[in-house]
């Protein structure tokens, strides 16, 4: 019996001992669980912040620093006759804005970057509210809950860049008038606002987004001497057009009636079932291969400004399920494995990013020698990257944006862009520097 | 009662098994890890699991970064602007010393970082800080330089008196940095440097008898300042009015007699105005001018066990040797100490404590200055009215109201930072 007491005593005492230090349990519940669940561990980026004490804290020096200036001495800028009215407005301004903005009630952000495969990564940003409550303007003004994008019905397979997103200008408004309002001793701004502006806003449903389509079979040249390089620059001639949904027809009435009484009214085109509305233009746009020949439309819920007819009938066909950007291999493959529906898109196509280059290949030109052979690296690198995007996620407790890319955003991307952007901050000032327009300082 | 016998038998083992196992886990740092096992994993391998089963999730903060990416695309663009920017043959070489250095020194190979921090009791912070390198990449001069590869008790921690207000203490091989000279010297192919080099360490061999006196050094050099919880010192109202006494000592660690020797023999050859005295059957040599501050100055020289310690005065010299013969308590025993240390393992390589006196006993003097702003000499190129707040309403106390016990530890895979701290918002 001795022994047995002894070996269960010395087998208890080896346990104890061997008891881990225990990992530090937070005194105060965070938002860590809640935003973590949402990200991807393993990955090359996974950050938490809780954000919360930050908010709180970012509130009191507001507070603290309006009480400071408000105190302040006769140099201060409140005491000035001059400016004090229109800095003691702002500075009254100041708190409302911050306190309606939203802001406060971000509990803890999150972030990571998931590598899928080698060549398609998953990043992930969110942002987590502690109320269930949407008060605050950003959580009003980017929607309701995700939604499927029909933007994407009506992107033709050309896109090369595509932003849209829900908007709620109502909200908006209600915010800067909550503010103009302390600025401008109970005016607001709306109130002023003309009925034109009204009836727009009325008739507006909450989405805007921004479309340009690159044509391959089709170049644009641009002269090479305007950009100091030898040879004139050739890239894929581009279009592009704006999106609003609408409730009813009434803007497109208003355009109507507004081109009605222009120098030449539109010529109506019956695309479909949908009528295309040409804008005539007084004189040709003088660069070759660049299609200029602006139209407006609506189709279903969406007023479309397109800048050439031809975009315009390219989109029309789309929302009649040919040649739809939602159908290319592209953009199958960046999508693969993500929910579609959301509040907002950002797409770039791999041809959208050789573009770009061409527009930085501009720059080249101005760059002294020294400097090429660095900004090729960022160059080369960039002409192996493929298409992206990114979705904008109105969820429950926060704001979710997912974004699939064929390179690591958070890794080797942030040093080649930042990098490029020294590159060209270092070359800009030294041009300065060498135009002598520093001398004076 | 055989049944009662087994049934004894089988909890109690589950138990240590149960017990043994938790460690092991825990140990690898498994247990702590934000992954789940059925988490996937990524298709480009990272240092994720190495790095974050150091740190503590649920708190306010929780980073990790891959760096590898980062870093080699940072080193093509370096490499390329410095091969390609014209330069000055001097410039040149620093360049190419930099380089060398940069490769060498293993920042290079570092593969992942991690932060994190939670608030483990109402205002006490721990903070982890987290480097990470391949085990198979622990060759950079950074980590030889910058301590052992284990961390290990803090000896100290005997040396400090329980009015200890600041303390510092970095294990650093003065040997590898100082083998490493030649070797950078040499990156640069200029014969001329390499020769300046091989002269000044010539002069250094024989002005300081190295390298057998770095080797003579124990690789811990410590510094602390005390401030006296019973005597004070006087100071004109613009200073704050009192302060308590203050005491500064350096402490290095030493394998044998050699640096103190040289030391003593320099002394006695610049005929320095000192005295041999025995403090609590410490032998010390004690300078005797007198002091030209208004509180204790009397630098005071000994060896206490393996640590070789310059003391600012007579009575903290006294102080120190007290604490190591355990006959005054130490820092170690104070309820701050230990409220600083609640949860910490101790062992590190490196060390920084400040206690809430350091900020306490300075902000007063701080506030005078501050108060008297207005008053400054035009000499000072500062105008305190064109401030646009009152900046005499600025709490000096609040502001550095802090109190901190860090340490860091080298391992085999790098070095982790660990903290906890009040009052760091």
């Amino acid at each position: 019996m001795k022994k047995l007491k002894t070996t269960i005593a010395t087998l208890c005492a080896a346990g104890a001992l061997t008891l881990p230090v225990t990992p530090a349990q937070s005194a105060e519940k965070t938002s860590f669980e809640a935003v973590t669940a949402k990200l991807d561990p393993n990955g090359h980026l996974y950050a938490y912040m809780n954000t919360a004490k930050a908010m709180k804290q970012l509130d009191q020096i507001i507070e603290s620093m309006l009480e400071m200036n408000r105190e302040g001495g006769e140099n201060s800028l409140i005491n000035n006759p001059l400016f004090g009215p229109m800095i003691g407005g702002l500075v009254d301004a100041i708190k409302p804005a911050f306190d309606e903005s939203g802001l406060n009630q971000i509990g803890g952000v999150g972030m990571s970057s998931f590598a899928l495969k080698e060549d398609l990564w998953r990043s992930k940003m969110y942002a987590h509210r502690n109320s269930q409550e949407r008060e605050g303007l950003i959580w009003k003004m980017l929607g309701d809950t995700p939604h499927d994008l029909a933007v994407l019905d009506l992107a033709p397979k050309d896109t090369g860049f595509l932003a849209h997103t829900d908007l709620n200008i109502n909200a908006l408004l209600n915010w800067i008038d909550r503010i103009s309002e302390k600025l401008n001793n109970g005016q607001t701004l709306t109130a002023d606002m003309p009925t034109e502006v009204r009836d727009i806003l009325n008739s507006y449903d909450g989405e805007v987004g921004f479309l340009m389509t690159l044509d391959p079979n089709k170049e644009l040249t641009l002269p090479g001497f305007m950009f100091q390089m030898e040879e004139d620059i050739v890239m894929d001639s581009f279009s592009f057009a704006l999106l609003l949904r609408a409730k009813d027809d009434k803007i497109l009435t208003m355009m109507n009636d507004a081109m009605a009484g222009g120098f030449a009214p539109p010529q109506k085109t019956k695309v479909g079932l949908v009528t295309l509305n040409s804008i005539p233009l007084p004189m040709p746009i003088p660069i070759p291969g660049l299609d200029i020949s602006p139209c407006y439309f609506q189709i279903d819920d969406y007023m479309v400004l397109a800048s050439s007819t031809a975009m315009g009938k390219s989109i029309i066909e789309a929302k009649n399920d040919k040649g739809r950007l939602k159908d290319t291999d592209e953009f199958k493959a960046v999508t693969k494995g993500i929910d579609l529906k959301a509040n907002g898109i950002i797409f770039t196509s791999s041809k959208a990013n050789e573009w770009g280059m061409k527009i930085n290949e501009l720059s080249m030109g101005q760059l002294p020698e020294e400097l090429k052979s660095t900004m090729q690296i960022y160059l080369d690198y960039t002409k192996q990257m493929k298409g992206m995007v990114s979705l904008v996620k109105s969820e429950k407790d926060g704001v979710m944006i997912e974004t699939h890319s064929s390179v690591n955003l958070f890794g080797e991307y942030m040093v080649h862009t930042l990098a490029s952007i020294a590159i060209i901050v270092g070359n800009s000032l030294q041009e300065f520097n060498n135009s002598g327009m520093f001398e004076d300082f | 009662m055989k049944i009662k016998k087994i049934l004894i038998i089988t909890i109690s083992t589950c138990l240590a098994i149960a017990f043994t196992g938790c460690s092991k886990r825990e140990k690898n740092g498994e247990n702590n890890s934000v992954a789940s096992s059925d988490a996937p994993k990524s298709a480009v391998p990272n240092s994720f699991d190495k790095v974050t089963a150091n740190l503590d999730k649920s708190g306010d903060m929780f980073i990790y970064l891959s760096t590898e990416q980062i870093i080699s695309t940072a080193d093509q663009y370096l490499n390329d602007i410095t091969q390609s920017i014209e330069t000055t043959e001097s410039i040149n070489d620093i360049i190419k010393a930099g380089k060398t250095a940069l490769n060498q020194s293993g920042i290079m190979d570092i593969s992942g970082i991690g932060m994190s921090r939670v608030e483990i009791e109402p205002n006490l912070f721990r903070q982890k800080i987290a480097v990470h390198h391949e085990e198979s990449k622990s060759d950079g001069k950074i980590w030889s330089i910058l301590g052992s590869k284990e961390p290990r008790q803090l000896e100290l921690f005997k040396l400090l008196p329980e009015d200890t207000v600041l303390a510092i203490s970095n294990e650093f091989n003065a040997k590898v940095l100082f083998d490493w000279f030649p070797e950078l010297a040499s990156a640069t192919d200029n014969p001329e440097i390499e020769e300046q080099v091989k002269v000044a360490m010539s002069i250094a061999s024989l002005m300081l008898q190295t390298p057998a006196s770095l080797e003579s050094l124990g690789n811990q050099f410590s510094l602390f300042i005390t401030l006296d919880k019973k005597e004070k010192t006087y100071l004109p109202p613009e200073l704050g009015g009192e302060i308590p006494n203050p005491g500064l000592a350096i402490a290095i660690k030493i394998l044998n007699d050699k640096v103190p020797d040289m030391i003593f023999q320099a002394l006695e050859a610049q005929d320095a105005p000192m005295e041999e005295q025995t403090i609590n059957g410490t032998k010390s040599l004690v300078f005797t001018e007198a002091s030209p501050f208004p509180f204790p100055v009397s630098p005071t020289i000994f060896k206490l066990d393996n640590h070789f310690i310059l003391a600012s005065s007579e009575e903290l010299a006294k102080n120190i040797i007290s604490t190591h013969q355990g006959n005054a308590p130490r820092l170690t025993s104070t309820e701050e100490y230990k409220q600083l240390s609640k949860g910490l393992n101790t062992e590190a390589n490196h060390m920084l404590y400040l206690g809430k006196r350091f900020a306490q006993s300075l902000a007063p003097a701080i506030k005078s200055v501050i108060e008297s702003a207005g008053d400054l000499p035009p000499e000072i190129p500062i105008d305190i009215n064109s401030i646009p707040f009152d900046i005499t309403k600025l709490n000096p106390e609040e502001m550095i109201k802090l109190r901190l016990l860090a340490f860091i530890k080298n391992n085999k895979n790098g070095m982790i930072i660990e903290s906890q701290s009040s009052n760091v918002n």
